[in-house]
């Protein structure tokens, strides 16, 4: 074996080994351990002959109704099946009502944190009498879970160092819903694990990933296929520090976790399509949306455009490459390793469940009230994530800033350079809030700092403060490169110049220096200072200035412009419907009264989904049909593009317009379920409608796969653009340019084209100049 | 920091960034997971990539073609990158240190309990019964630092409002000591803060000569490069002075003053000046590099710049000291 094969290959048993364990990986801020407690060996016999009775158990209850549970816990392998006095004892846990003892069971049974166990006295016996009260409220499922034998139970509490040794054989849980829950008529959903799912749906993802790599390295050359082939081509990739290669690697990371992040929604979509579900546990529920939350932001969205600024920004700008190609790569590896982190127990139940903002101090805390344990590791990938866009976000400011080519002076640069310049600056100077402030809470999980521990007077605010420092830019972030796509696109397919390039610039501009003020608006409920909520109040609405200076130009672009409708140009023509409707729902909430009702229910929800999914994601898609001929040579199947367009814009509004409606109502948001039976109807219109938009990405999927191969040739220039990207071969050359290019005008450019199209024909009075 | 040397001379690939992440993530994760073990291997990896990072730029003789770019256009054009690289680096150091300091000052300031203390005094007049206006019972409850003055509160108020009134309110904070009343009240403790400051004071400037000696066409090789390397071994010293003495300096604030990283204050104290002291600490081991370098003749003025830019990255660190140390030490 040579060095290379040797390198490849263990790095990517690495790899495989941490994707693999990761789900499953429990963090204790002091420990290393498995999650399920195999149990302990000191009651012969073990789990599977323990038997567990619980009698009177209603099948519903009422509210304050009192029933009296007989357990029973019976073991024949226990020698001679007598009475001894390690045979253990019971623990029966409800998630609602209390609990009292039975008739003449007051010295054997006591109490726990919402439960019952035995006392040290009604450790022999093998039968127990206790009362549960039920709780006030019928439309509730009441959840039970009991062990049998279950050592040490009796010393009173549930976390390990105090108690429970981990012994529970013969587990079980059970539910009973209160009369209104099951009056309702309310239709139940068959059951799946979900967490089997998610499994199964994880490993064939992986399968199938290492499937693919392996079949795309074949068709790269038949002849080649054998071990030291795939060695070297591995190789390459792993060790490539060529920007288009790196936004290669790019694009396919953020396309994965698109996916994988859509599983997820449509995991928790099925949990909430019917009042009172319980496809999914609470723990479940909130460590699915705190990883949908995150996977979609850092791992899809933002990849997804750094892929696009890696490939094409030093083409647009006629470099050769990024100002440092080996921090670009480095960016790239930290962040694919970020996510290893981050998705650290998910399976194991004990995933982060912190929302993406994670808010302290429940983020701080762990044990019963606070944070999973997998929480740490998640704040750890975050820190990383931080590193990882530092680092690339440095790099292309220093590429553009420096290595402009002859003629691409700052008021000539096209419109999508500006736009990633103007989004890393604002990331990489509001990233650092987020760092501190994740190394912070990372440090109050491990090693006992007391930032945000109110307890000593720490501050949890503080971290709110912090977190949207960053998170209010963030938003930006990952619209703005949008922008500048949608911008890019509609004047070429126009066929003109953008309207009021310069106004663009300055919106730009002036959204980047606005978004570096406004972050209180995510805090207005807070209890932050009053003035200051005043402030970011008029702040916020200053925003929707520059934001409609831009609308308003790219409809001037298309009014003076004749346009021809590529699959491109349809989907940045619905940015501009989705995208403007979002950013009208987002002037509700800086008026800080309306947002004390708006605040954490679906409104927002609806809010940030039409600026996220209908801008960012639809500027992502728009580019990519825009630029894979750049990319690949080939362009995507129109007929396949109208379909994947016209199905996702359909259901992209019906799964988020009625979420407006709900909010209103009064439907909070990062609930695991609700209660109100009248909600049902249009949650599960909303459910049905995500579960169609999240399939219509495989038909994209499919899109960019078979044209890889079939496509059509596009040959330099397919759409007419004139900015240099377009005058270098597809796929271009590596170094990306043998000589330095010099960039002409736009104007001169599409004065050139051909005239006549739809709009020029209702406006008479457009020579596009 | 990024050293980056442009390959120009078309494309090759490097391990290091995706050995260096690998360290990275197992770091992180075996701090997460307390596990040494895992951590001290990330480490090791890390190294490891950081290393092949350097491999990458040998040989070290000077015979090496650095092949940096030139920047051309506004702002930077005649610039090389990696010195415009360097300075949108410092900038986000600048951030980074201003997060690190604007959380402190809201400490200091108790900028969010100021308003939560007068609705709480509002509280006292309504529920308990207190007499005066709010303005005059939070003069009378409160120095200026928002720390409750337990005795004239309870006369003030007739006995009506006690210390566990304020403490009981969420957000009210309970008296935190500061390092600044350990460090002034005590002249040996103050000591090695001050001596530090000095110390990196006179480390920038030796980076400055070292840099100076480096461009000097005048000298002959090997008068120039232990010239160098007699400068840059200083600002190690003085660099090495500054991190023993932080320890000392932290040792003795813990056993003696029982200030610890579990107060509010204490936590503030040490990560501030913990994460520059591994700025610090990130500092001499470039410079380790550098003196090698110098000890097997590697610079001439035409690889100079890389001291210059190290220098930017050295008197940054500086800089932030100069606004640490009265803001931690005597404030
Ligand atoms: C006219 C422009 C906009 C205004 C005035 C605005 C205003 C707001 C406000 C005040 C909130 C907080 C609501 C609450 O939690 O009660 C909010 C939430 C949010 N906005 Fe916007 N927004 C605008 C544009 C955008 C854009 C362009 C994006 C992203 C592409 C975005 C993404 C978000 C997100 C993700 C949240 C939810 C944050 C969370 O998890 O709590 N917004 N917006
Ligand atoms: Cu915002």
């Amino acid at each position: 074996m040579n060095k290379n094969k040797i390198r490849v290959m263990s790095l990517l048993f690495v790899i495989f080994i941490a994707l693999a364990a990761t789900p499953q990986i429990t963090s204790y801020p002091t420990g290393l351990g498995a999650n399920g407690n195999p149990g302990c060996t000191c009651h012969s016999g073990g789990a599977g002959t323990t038997t567990v009775i619980v009698d009177g158990m209603p099948d519903s209850f009422t509210a304050g109704q009192s029933y009296e549970l007989n357990i029973t816990v019976s073991n024949p392998s226990i020698a001679g099946a007598e009475i001894s006095s390690n045979m253990g004892g019971f623990r029966l846990f409800a998630s609602a009502g209390t609990f009292s003892a039975g008739d003449g069971f007051t010295d054997l049974v006591q109490e726990l944190e919402n439960g019952m166990t035995h006392t040290e006295l009604g450790n022999d016996n093998r039968s127990w009498t206790v009362i549960w009260t039920a709780p006030d409220s019928e439309g509730q499922i009441v959840e039970f879970t009991v062990h049998g034998n279950a050592v040490n139970g009796n010393a009173v509490g549930n976390s390990p160092p105090d108690g429970q040794s981990g012994d529970a054989w013969g587990t079980f849980e059970t539910s009973v819903p209160g009369a209104a829950a099951l009056g309702g008529g309310v239709a139940m959903i068959e059951q799946a694990e979900p967490f089997e799912v998610a499994i199964a749906a994880i490993t064939f993802g992986i399968a199938l990933f290492s499937l693919m790599l392996v079949y795309v390295f074949y068709r790269n050359n038949p002849e080649g296929f054998n071990l030291n082939g795939l060695t070297k081509w591995l190789k390459k990739w792993l060790t490539t520090t060529d920007h288009k290669e790196v936004g290669t690697l790019y694009f396919v990371y953020s396309f994965l976790f698109l996916l994988i992040g859509g599983i997820f929604a449509m995991l928790f979509r099925i949990q909430l399509s019917v009042a009172n579900n319980d496809f999914l546990t609470q723990d479940q529920y909130n460590s699915f949306f705190t990883l949908h939350g995150t996977t979609m932001i850092f791992l899809a969205a933002m990849p997804m455009i750094a892929a696009f600024a890696n490939w094409i920004i030093p083409l647009q700008i006629g470099a050769k490459d990024l100002a440092f190609p080996r921090v670009n790569a480095m960016g790239f590896w930290m962040l694919a390793f970020a996510s290893i982190l981050l998705y650290g127990g998910v399976l194991s139940g004990e995933g982060a469940d912190i929302t993406w903002t994670m808010y302290a101090p429940f983020s701080s805390s762990g044990g019963e009230k606070g944070a999973s344990a997998g929480t740490t590791l998640f704040v750890a990938g975050i820190v990383m994530l931080g590193i990882s866009s530092t680092l690339s976000g440095v790099n292309f400011i220093a590429t553009i800033m420096t290595m402009r080519a002859p003629g691409v002076t700052w008021m000539k640069m096209p419109l999508f350079t500006w736009s990633v310049f103007v989004a890393n600056a604002m990331l990489y100077l509001s990233l650092p809030a987020l760092i501190i402030g994740t190394v912070y809470l990372f440090l109050d999980r491990t090693i006992g700092t007391v930032f945000y521990d109110a307890a000593y007077g720490g501050d949890p605010i503080l971290w709110a403060h912090l977190f949207w420092f960053f998170g209010h830019p963030e938003v930006y972030v990952v619209i703005v490169p949008a922008f500048g796509v949608v911008s890019e696109v509609l004047a070429t397919s126009a066929k003109r110049s953008i309207f009021g390039y310069r106004s663009m610039v300055y919106a730009m501009a002036g959204i980047g220096v606005l978004g570096f003020i406004v972050w209180g608006h995510h805090m207005l409920t807070s209890g932050m200072d009053p003035t200051l909520r005043l402030v970011m109040m008029l702040t916020t609405m200053l925003v929707a200035i520059p934001t409609g200076v831009k609308i308003f130009n790219w409809l001037a672009t298309l009014w003076g412009g004749s346009l021809v409708f590529k699959t491109h140009t349809l989907w940045a023509l619905g940015f501009l419907v989705t995208f403007t409707m979002g950013g009208i729902s987002g002037m509700f909430f800086p008026v800080a009264g309306l947002d004390t009702h708006f605040h954490d229910t679906y409104f927002v929800v609806a809010h940030f989904h039409y600026v996220l999914v209908g801008g960012t994601i639809f500027g992502m898609f728009s580019a990519i049909y825009y630029w894979y001929p750049k990319a690949t040579g080939r362009k995507l199947d129109e007929k396949l593009g109208l379909l994947h367009f016209v199905i996702t814009f359909v259901a992209m509004n019906a799964t988020f317009w009625p979420m407006h409606q709900l909010g209103i109502e009064g439907m909070p948001r990062r609930y695991h379920t609700y209660n109100v039976d009248s909600w049902t109807e249009l949650n599960s219109f909303i459910t049905i409608s995500a579960l169609i938009m999240g399939s219509a990405q495989l038909i994209l999927a499919w899109n960019l796969v078979r044209s890889y191969k079939y496509g059509e040739e596009s040959g330099k220039d397919p759409w007419g653009g004139w900015s240099l990207e377009w005058t270098t071969s597809s796929p271009p050359p590596t170094p990306s340019f043998h000589e330095i290019p010099t960039q002409g005008d736009a104007n001169i450019h599409h004065s050139a084209e051909p005239k006549g199209g739809l709009f020029s024909k209702m406006w008479k009075g457009s020579d596009s100049k | 920091m990024s050293y980056d040397d442009h390959d120009d001379h078309g494309h090759h690939g490097s391990w290091a960034p995706i050995i260096a992440s690998l360290g990275t993530m197992m770091f992180l994760y075996g701090f997460s997971e307390a596990s040494m073990g895992i951590t001290a291997i990330g480490i090791a990896v890390l190294t490891w990539g950081l290393f092949t990072w350097w491999k990458g730029d040998l040989p070290f003789d000077g015979s090496e073609k650095m092949g940096e770019l030139v920047a051309f256009g506004t702002p930077f054009g005649g610039m090389k990158i990696r010195k415009a690289g360097i300075w949108l680096f410092l900038m986000s150091e600048v951030m980074i240190f201003g997060s690190f300091f604007g959380a402190y000052m809201r400490m200091r300031s108790n900028w969010n309990t100021h308003w939560t203390l007068r609705d709480k005094a509002q509280e006292a007049i309504d529920t308990l019964g207190a007499e005066g206006t709010v303005d005059s019972i939070v003069k009378k409850c409160f120095d200026d630092h928002h720390h409750v003055k337990e005795e004239a509160c309870e006369i003030a108020t007739n006995g009506l409002v006690n210390n566990s009134f304020w403490v009981a309110a969420d957000g009210v904070p309970a008296y935190h000591h500061v390092a600044a009343e350990y460090i002034t009240a005590d002249f040996m403790t103050l000591l090695p803060g001050a001596i530090n400051t000095f110390a990196l004071i006179l480390s920038s400037f030796t980076v400055v000569l070292a840099l100076k000696a480096a461009k000097n066409t005048d000298l002959e090789p090997n008068v120039r490069n232990k010239k160098v390397r007699n400068y840059l071994a200083m600002t190690l010293a003085l660099g090495t002075l500054f991190l023993i003495l932080k320890l000392w300096e932290w040792n003795h604030l813990i056993h003696d003053y029982d200030f610890t990283i579990s107060t509010l204050a204490g936590s503030f104290f040490y990560v501030t000046t913990g994460a520059h002291g591994i700025h610090v600490f990130v500092g001499l081991i470039f410079i380790t590099y550098f003196i090698y370098k110098a000890h097997i003749g590697g610079w001439d003025p035409n690889n100079a710049q890389s001291i210059e830019y190290y220098g930017l990255y050295w008197h940054f660190v500086d800089l932030a000291w100069v606004v640490i140390f009265p803001a931690f030490y005597l404030y």
